[in-house]
């Protein structure tokens, strides 16, 4: 009672409080106050040039092409940003593109299906909720392929049984925030708030599931009957738990006579998996995702601002808790409660981050200072780029036609493991190599009608060549000193104009600049 | 040919791998203690006879004349001992301590002359009544089963790498080879498979093989494969292959007069069972898998009798017994009868 | 070498930088030993052979034939008087006299899942962090000597590339260069169509790049792509490294032509060539089914390449600078399942060493006659590392890991070397 008390009583302060400040105002506020408050410096805005890149790669997966570039840095309008926003916002590279960034943070490269891409797709076009979205992934309705989420984690191989565990601790990490792991067999032993109840309630809701037969991903559920008997391998003190959120309260399991306990039954020949009276799915995708669950709120606002920040407010991204708090509590709060007042309106949210001046900063160190700490949000981070947006880039900066199975290449070099979160920047050799020598990335550097190389080829003005060449790679122009690195290249005896812009494009490419979002 | 149950299985202090009837009825176990259990089965009851110690290591195999009462066992450590089998408290006729190097996996006795084979890739050739080396055949690589062609005039050993080495009686001159290479896989560095077991037809037509068809080494994944051979010729006839990759390999088999082949088979914990099958036939006529994992089965007349390892026989996590201590598996012995 | 492919930027790669001492790198630990510049002096490295799923002791190092769980083979006498080991194990039996074995190891880890990482983390006290594998606490506390190659270098079939997560707290510039099958990492060697020159000058354009980028901003990440490109060109010019082809037709011969004699060959170039720490991994040594034919084929597999590798180690005199380890996660159960295997065995088991620091020809602990217990003063993996800091020189009291600030030991603190095999 007093929780759904407490949220209203924020809503008011929340409603009050917007009809006064923007969230974006109220972001860069609260961000520059703390700043203030320990004597960090913060950066200048970022250039058209870094605001123009990092905005199309957040929400085009991919850079402008050099023409349009040169327009946007070249307009003068004062609104030029704000209608860029609008603009890839409304864009059907929008729904693609976060399709694409939420796949990788929802099935971390477990696997694909086309269902469930197609079903990330509309939802995003249709800028679904984050309330409904979950609550359709745990639901699992095979038709939506939103299902995926979870048949995907039901699959088994040869002789190893299904990984509950793993499931619920995806689901945990994932929707909640809480990364329960080492919480599976006992109290956790570091993170006071994380017990074992939470991890094994949070697993009576899944533990009954199964893979379903049939073409689409399907989930079938068989009837929850009993608690769970658990015990903690230090304590050895058993308890029972029915499915219970964590920190929330245990779902009664009611009984039914044997032979009625679905209200659908099961049928193989069309391969519904039948639908038990009781079933946890269903509580699960009821309970979860709501306003009254806070770490489904918070845990949600988290992962959209590390979607645009780089850095979560809480960090890692799964570990909250009391000994963990976020870096900006108060703007936590802030956007916890602006995102329920506003019925989980992703679009909304990411309005109001990229209008803000903190979105907008640039990753250059404010002059002379020593390097503000990541968490205070004074200077832009670098951001990973998925394999799919890197290759998007690479494409569009060489001028290539993207193939399938160059993207399949670029994916065996860049994607990750299954189950390591694409979240850092990371070293790879693999990559490293790849960009250096795979066939793929040196056949888009040979002059083919209408690209890249064969385009610099042509230019005879070694100005030119060098706008040309920084505008399609890096989005912006060259300085002087790039300008004069071109034309020494350029003007080296016997150089054939061609392999200089194949190098120079390479080197480029290849460079840490291009490679990441910042 | 259904076979019926008889009785509760017999005890045994330890695991068999290798169990066979005597001319007389006496079912004899080679025993992983080293020591060759006896039963006479003649009777009502199944009677107890005194336990035979002469082996190191595991008793690994058994073979007897049909007329001298002489058996042959062996083991392990690489020994052949022949005994007098009537005798309670038999002392060896004569022995062969180091008849190979190793593991003596497989024995029979033909013509008063014994052949045996092992892990030291030899097949060597003694004599019935003193022991003394007549022949001898290296092949080089590590063998599992033998059996001699009803006719006589050779004899077949199946090796690691599924093939089958036709061996000519008298002077042992290698005749041919046939391959049934389903039955090994090179799984990283592990060579898993082998023939495991070799039983002609009765009127000299066929050549059964069986083992596994291995998808993985280590604690083994594989589908029990038996092949029918047309013997002389090795052509390809019949073959049954097991529905599931766990159920593992088919590790001893016989023929039934009446035109049916039964065989025991072992794979993963709980999987394996007696079956009955008249090749050709899609699936076994007869299956029991009310012993798990089983190793041997041996016929005299109209009883067949298999052995097996106890349920409940896997070793993770320190298994303890009633009384705290570490036990031992062991292998219970089920008699059956073909009315 | 060839003179003329060494270019200023080989010797930026010195092992000031792969020991991380810029600070830059770590998100979380970096080590600052008082006497590093002391250990760095001498030649320290490891030789870590990972027989994974088991290796079975009453089969390899501990035999007891002739009883009740002893199995099927015999014991052989060794180049030890009084010493046995099992039959399957023949060659390593004549190199007994420059080996250690600890008989008496128990361990608390009975699952691979975990098991594989708590005994390869040296199992200490859980402090809320993820500890690194021992070839990436090793580079770390020894680092790259001059081999030009990264310090801990991961042969194993199968995928290879650059392996971070061993590396655990130190940070990903610890973890392991994993070879594939031995192979070199995919893409090393560089196209025909590209000329050399070509590569060194778009390359020297990219670290100009890197170079204006990074002025100004965040440097740890351009670090870390800067490393993987250095990397990559280090590894390029050691081609001739990866080409065990080349080798004499006799070593291919005593090392066999198998994955674990290929690779352990493989191994020995690269200690030869200076690599600190070199872990080779063999799988499918979990043999709960059919274990007795599985032993057969598979230990002497093992000890065909392991016995070459000791006497090539012995006659180069090596094994003054190489420590040989020879582990698995686990042994396997006195007791013969149903499949004719045997399981998973963390209570009493058997690991092999030698070389540097080590006294020879010794076996230390027993377990008792059934091999159902350890019967002497029982070893955990922590002792084992202890043992093994000791011998590579590195003081476990005086060297703590730094991780953002806690100090942290660097193995099990309620735990101690055992004296009976150091040197």
């Amino acid at each position: 009672m007093i929780r759904i008390y407490l949220v209203a009583v924020l809503l008011l302060i929340g409603a009050r409080l917007s009809a006064a400040e923007s969230v974006r105002e109220s972001i860069d506020r609260i961000v520059a106050a703390k700043a203030k408050a320990d004597g960090v410096p913060m950066s200048a805005k970022a250039d058209d040039a870094e605001f123009l890149r990092r905005v199309w790669l957040d929400l085009a997966g991919t850079i402008p092409p050099a023409e349009v570039a040169r327009k946007f840095l070249a307009d003068q309008s004062p609104d030029k940003q704000t209608k860029l926003i609008e603009g890839l916002l409304a864009a059907p590279t929008y729904p693609t593109t976060m399709a694409n960034r939420f796949h990788i943070v929802l099935m971390e490269r477990l696997g694909d299906h086309a269902s469930w891409s197609q079903y990330l797709q509309t939802s995003f076009a249709a800028n679904k909720p984050w309330n409904t979205l979950v609550k359709e992934i745990l639901r699992a309705d095979s038709k939506s392929g939103a299902a995926f989420f979870l048949s995907k984690r039901l699959e088994n191989y040869g002789q190893q049984a299904v990984e509950y565990s793993a499931l619920t601790r995806d689901v945990g990490r994932l929707f909640l925030g809480v990364n329960l792991q080492c919480a599976e067999c006992h109290d956790h032993l570091t993170v006071n708030d994380y017990k074992q109840q939470h991890f094994q309630g949070l697993h009576a809701f899944f533990r009954n599931l199964a893979l379903g037969a049939g073409p689409l991903p399907t989930v079938a559920e068989k009837p929850t009957t009993e608690k769970i008997k658990f015990a903690s391998v230090f304590t050895l003190e058993e308890a029972l738990t029915g499915p219970a959120l964590p920190g929330g309260k245990m779902i009664d399991i009611p009984t039914f006579p044997k032979g009625q306990e679905f209200a659908e039954p099961p049928d193989r020949k069309t391969n519904n998996p039948g639908v038990p009276k009781f079933s946890t799915l269903a509580v699960a995708s009821e309970e979860l995702p709501t306003a009254k669950n806070r770490a489904f709120v918070r845990n949600g606002v988290n992962r959209l601002w590390f979607l645009l920040l780089g850095r979560g407010l809480v960090h890692p991204l799964d570990m909250h808790h009391s000994g963990n708090l976020a870096s900006h509590p108060e703007l936590l709060d802030l956007l916890e409660r602006e995102f329920v007042a506003h019925q989980f309106d992703i679009k909304w949210l990411f309005r109001e981050i990229l209008l803000s001046e903190t979105y907008q900063r640039s990753s250059l160190l404010p002059a002379g200072a020593k390097t503000p700490p990541a968490n205070a949000f004074a200077v832009a981070l670098e951001k990973r780029l998925s394999a799919e947006h890197l290759f998007a880039a690479i494409t569009a900066a060489t001028g290539t036609k993207p193939a399938d199975a160059a993207k399949a290449k670029f994916l065996k070099a860049f994607a990750n493991q299954p189950r390591e979160p694409e979240e850092d920047v990371e070293v790879s050799l693999k990559a490293a190599l790849f960009l250096s020598h795979d066939a793929t990335v040196l056949e888009m550097l040979q002059a083919k009608p209408g690209n890249l190389i064969e385009r610099l080829g042509k230019l005879t003005d070694n100005a030119a060549f060098a706008e040309e060449l920084y505008l399609a790679v890096l989005t912006r122009k060259p300085s002087a000193d790039e300008l004069a690195t071109v034309s020494k290249i350029l003007t080296k005896p016997n150089q054939i104009r061609e392999t200089a812009a194949r190098k120079l494009a390479w080197a480029l490419i290849a460079s840490h600049e291009f490679g990441v979002n910042h | 040919m259904i076979p019926k149950e008889l009785g509760k299985p017999l005890t045994l202090p330890c695991q068999s791998s290798r169990i066979r009837f005597g001319p007389e009825g006496v079912l004899f176990a080679a025993g992983h203690d080293g020591s060759v259990l006896r039963w006479d089965v003649t009777g009502k009851e199944p009677k107890p006879l005194p336990t035979v110690k002469l082996h190191n290591g595991w008793a690994t195999a058994l073979a007897f004349h049909p007329k001298k009462p002489l058996a042959i066992s062996a083991d392990s450590h690489g020994a052949l001992i022949a005994w007098d089998r009537t005798a309670d408290t038999p002392t060896p006729v004569w022995s062969q301590p180091k008849a190979h190097d190793g593991w003596l996996r497989a024995t029979v006795v033909h013509d008063d002359r014994v052949v045996s084979l092992g892990r030291d890739g030899f097949v060597r050739g003694w004599n019935l009544d003193d022991g003394k080396p007549l022949r001898e055949l290296s092949l080089g690589v590590d063998i599992f089963s033998l059996a001699v062609a009803p006719d006589g005039k050779s004899f077949v050993v199946g090796d690691l790498f599924g093939n089958i080495h036709v061996v000519e009686w008298d002077k042992w001159k290698v005749l041919s080879k046939y391959e049934v290479k389903e039955l090994h896989l090179l799984d990283r560095i592990q060579d898993v498979g082998g023939v495991r077991a070799l039983a002609f037809k009765p009127d000299g037509r066929s050549l059964f093989v069986a083992g596994s068809v291995p998808k993985s080494g280590g604690f083994v994944q594989g589908f029990p494969l038996m092949v029918e051979l047309e013997w002389p010729s090795g052509k390809r006839l019949t073959q049954w292959k097991g529905a599931a990759d766990n159920e593992g390999f088919i590790h001893d088999l016989l023929w039934l007069d009446e035109g049916f082949l039964a065989g025991v088979t072992s794979g993963q914990p709980g999987q394996g069972r007696l079956f009955v099958w008249k090749p050709g036939d899609a699936k076994p006529l007869f299956e029991s898998t009310k012993l798990p994992n089983c190793h041997s089965l041996a016929r005299h007349g109209k009883l067949l009798a298999h052995s097996a390892t106890n349920a409940n026989s896997s070793g993770n996590g320190k298994v303890k017994g009633k009384d705290g201590d570490y036990p031992a598996n062991s292998s219970p012995i089920q008699l059956w009868t073909m009315a | 070498m060839n003179p003329n492919l060494c270019t200023p930027q080989d010797h930026r790669l010195s092992r000031r930088q792969w020991l991380g001492a810029t600070g830059a790198m770590a998100l979380g630990g970096l080590s600052l030993p008082a006497f590093a510049e002391e250990l760095k002096k001498k030649c320290k490295q490891v030789l870590f052979v990972w027989l994974d799923g088991g290796m079975s002791q009453l089969e390899s190092w501990d035999p007891k034939p002739n009883t009740t769980f002893g199995g099927p083979f015999r014991a052989i006498s060794t180049s030890v008087p009084g010493t046995h080991v099992s039959e399957l194990l023949p060659q390593t039996a004549k190199q007994m006299h420059r080996l250690a074995v600890v008989r008496s190891v128990s361990t608390q880890d009975n699952s691979h899942s975990a098991g594989v990482d708590r005994i390869q983390r040296g199992d200490p006290k859980n402090r809320g962090v993820v500890y690194p594998y021992l070839g990436s606490a090793v580079a770390n506390w020894v680092g790259a000597g001059d081999s030009g190659l990264p310090p801990y270098v991961w042969i194993k079939p199968g995928n290879g590339g650059f392996i971070d997560r061993e590396a655990g707290f130190l940070g990903p510039k610890f973890g392991a260069l994993a070879l594939g099958d031995g192979k070199p990492p995919e893409n090393l060697i560089r196209p025909k169509e590209l000329s050399m020159a070509d590569d060194l000058e778009r390359n020297e354009l990219r670290k100009l790049a890197d170079a204006s980028y990074s002025a100004g901003r965040r440097k740890e990440n351009t670090e870390a792509n800067s490393f993987a490109f250095d990397m990559a060109e280090q590894l390029q010019k050691k081609l001739e490294l990866f080409d065990i082809s080349k080798l004499p037709a006799k070593d291919t011969q005593r090392y066999g032509t198998h994955d674990l004699g290929r690779h352990l060959l493989l191994a020995r170039r690269m200690l030869e060539a200076g690599v600190t720490f070199v872990k080779v991994t063999s799988y499918g040594w979990d043999t709960h089914g059919d274990h007795f034919n599985g032993a057969a084929s598979l230990h002497p597999k093992f000890d065909k390449p392991f016995a070459a590798m000791i006497e090539d180690l012995a006659e180069r005199g090596m094994l003054d600078d190489v420590l040989v380890i020879a582990i698995s996660e686990f042994g396997r159960t006195p007791r013969i399942n149903g499949h004719l295997g045997r399981d998973h065995w963390p209570e009493a088991w058997s690991v092999a060493m030698a070389g540097r620091g080590i006294k020879p020809g010794v076996v230390e602990g027993k377990t008792n006659a059934l091999g159902t217990e350890v019967a002497s003063e029982p070893h955990d993996i922590g002792h084992l590392f202890h043992t093994w800091y000791k011998a590579l020189g590195i003081d476990p009291k005086k060297s703590k890991y730094q991780n953002a600030g806690q100090p942290l030991p660097i193995a099990h603190e309620d735990m101690h070397a055992v004296k009976e095999v150091l040197a």
